[in-house]
């Protein structure tokens, strides 16, 4: 369980001191055993019956920028700034 | 390369689709706009907020599907790939996984004019990123979302190329295919159809495939063939000397001709594809699918074929004509006018007319020739009414102007002076005032009555039938010799 919780931290890019593995795996396998008291689904219900309904292709307004960049934790010019990360 | 091994390329092409919106909301789906001006809720993944699909890019993602001759699945689902990474604001894409729109096709293409097929394994809709700028000096990532939500197809295909040659000219058939659908622009210089390309190498004649290493977004023709070149021959150095290949994501570096490591197998990516709550399945009913059967064009392959066939069109004339929709329809109005010369109306399109559309910087569409107007300059042409160098400076008129030919013709006074009694006095004098070529000519230098006829020409301004000119002025200096 233990690697489990390291891989998906990783995949979240979180980084998991290993003074709180213990706690994390704790938790995990608390929320893991709730879910398990969850009816199982039939797979052939796994479908929902209802079908969607496609919108028109037509174009609606959009926020203004400052709307936009309001809950950004930090702007640069036009954009939002992030901490550097390289392109893959 | 006779090295006995064997490079297995298969390609996975993200092309944008032009449609106005965007593939879950109304922002408006287009390229070049000021940062962060085309979001909204939906496209910046705020709490609460619920897409919509677009009716347009299912019907977009169908019609390619039809061309490419897939199975169109009725029922169909989006899903959600998980992944972190700052260009995507949900930290998840909303894309298909099990369910595509489209599975099993073919694509037919061509090299060196010859038909080659590829595999379709699927095409299915999904939703593009934001586009990140890096700021190397504050180590700062910029992130505009607009791009978030611009709707895309991709398109993944079988193993089934083994040079970079034919995994080049088949990305390029797929270009042309969107085009004459007109369902994305396809331009590669602004990132709208891009590819990552997977390349393994085996020895010759074993059937499992070798390790396959993947090359993402490649964003032009001459890049993915390079990319190919230079990574099937990485794995062929290692193979050679006996070193085993790892299952790797890398980056292709244009500028530099190198690729790095992005991923090795160990780091490959979860996604953790469910389907998407948000949105349910939905159908894409018989009839619609055979409305849009209906509209699926004669593909550019095929009509290249068919120009080299029934017009005897080489095969780079007949492909630049196919694959350009304004050149093909035009070419085609123009054949049916004047049967007897197809070889010679694509010389002029794809000559002069292109020629002056590049130095304009105008499409065929926006000018004032049409098929009419061509066919009746080349027959000017033809019947000797005037010259070929006339016929250029008629087409430069005629292009911009809406003017007929004839008119053209005499308002620049380019009509061919081809009467004998005319071109006789002109020959004369022009024999007069050069004694010393027609001396030259007694003297056996026959170079001298090309120099004579070119001072005829000239001294007509350019309007003397060079074949009677010339015939005329043979006669005329054979009767001074005797």
């Amino acid at each position: 369980m233990q690697a489990y919780i390291q891989h998906l931290a990783r995949l979240a890019k979180l980084s998991v001191p290993n003074d709180k593995l213990n706690t994390f795996t704790e938790k995990m396998c608390a929320f893991m055993k709730l879910a398990e008291t969850l009816p199982p689904l039939e797979m052939d219900e796994r479908l929902p019956a209802e079908r969607m309904l496609l919108r028109p292709d037509t174009v609606q307004p959009s926020l203004p920028r400052e709307s936009v960049l309001h809950n950004a934790p930090k702007v640069q010019d036009e954009y939002i700034a992030a901490p550097g990360t390289l392109q893959d | 390369m006779s090295d006995g091994y064997e490079t297995v390329i298969g390609l996975e092409i993200h092309a944008e689709l032009s449609t106005e919106s965007k593939i879950f909301c109304g922002c408006q789906n287009a390229f070049g706009a000021a940062p962060n001006t085309l979001c909204c809720p939906v496209c910046t993944g705020l709490p609460g907020a619920l897409p919509v699909l677009n009716a347009q890019v299912v019907e977009y993602a169908v019609k390619m599907g039809l061309a490419l001759g897939c199975h169109i699945n009725t029922l169909s689902w989006m899903d959600r790939k998980h992944y972190f990474y700052p260009d995507l604001p949900k930290a998840y894409q909303i894309s298909q996984n099990d369910r595509p729109l489209c599975e099993t096709g073919q694509l037919q293409y061509l090299v060196g004019g010859q038909p080659r097929h590829l595999g379709i394994t699927r095409i299915h809709i999904e939703e593009d990123a934001g586009k990140l700028l890096h700021d190397a000096a504050t180590d700062t990532t910029l992130i505009d979302y607009n791009r978030c939500g611009v709707p895309l197809i991709e398109i993944v295909t079988e193993p089934d190329l083994r040079s970079a040659d034919e995994a080049k000219a088949a990305m390029e058939e797929i270009t042309r295919i969107l085009l004459a659908l007109g369902i994305s622009d396809a331009r590669m210089q602004e990132g709208s159809i891009r590819a990552d390309v997977n390349v393994s190498v085996r020895p010759k004649g074993q059937a499992a495939y070798g390790v396959r290493n993947e090359l993402k977004n490649i964003n032009s023709f001459g890049a993915v063939h390079r990319a190919i070149v230079h990574e099937a021959a990485r794995q062929r150095q290692i193979l050679a000397k006996g070193g085993v290949i790892g299952q790797e994501t890398r980056r292709w570096n244009d500028l530099e001709k190198t690729s790095v490591v992005l991923r090795t197998k160990e780091e490959t990516h979860d996604y953790r594809f469910f389907p998407e709550p948000d949105l349910p399945p939905f159908e894409v009913p018989e009839k619609t699918i055979m409305a849009l059967s209906a509209q699926i064009p004669e593909l550019p392959a095929t009509k290249t074929l068919r120009y080299q066939q029934a017009y005897a069109l080489p095969p780079d004339d007949a492909l630049l004509l196919a694959g350009r929709k304004p050149f093909a329809d035009f070419f085609e109005a123009a054949v049916a006018l004047r049967k007897a010369a197809p070889r010679q109306l694509a010389n002029w399109l794809l000559g002069d007319v292109s020629k002056l559309l590049n130095e304009h910087r105008a499409e065929l569409g926006d000018t004032r020739l049409t098929p009419d107007k061509l066919v009746t300059l080349v027959e000017a042409i033809d019947a000797g009414t005037i010259s070929g160098t006339a016929g250029k400076q008629v087409l430069e008129h005629i292009i911009s102007k809406d003017t007929s030919v004839e008119t053209a013709i005499e308002m620049l006074g380019l009509k061919q002076v081809s009467d004998a009694e005319t071109l006789n006095t002109l020959v004369n004098s022009v024999i007069r005032e050069n004694p010393a070529a027609v001396a030259d000519w007694r003297a056996g230098k026959k170079q001298a009555q090309g120099f004579l006829l070119g001072r005829c020409i000239k001294a007509s301004g350019g309007r003397a039938n060079p074949q009677v000119t010339a015939s005329l002025l043979r006669q005329v200096l054979d009767d001074i010799c005797e």
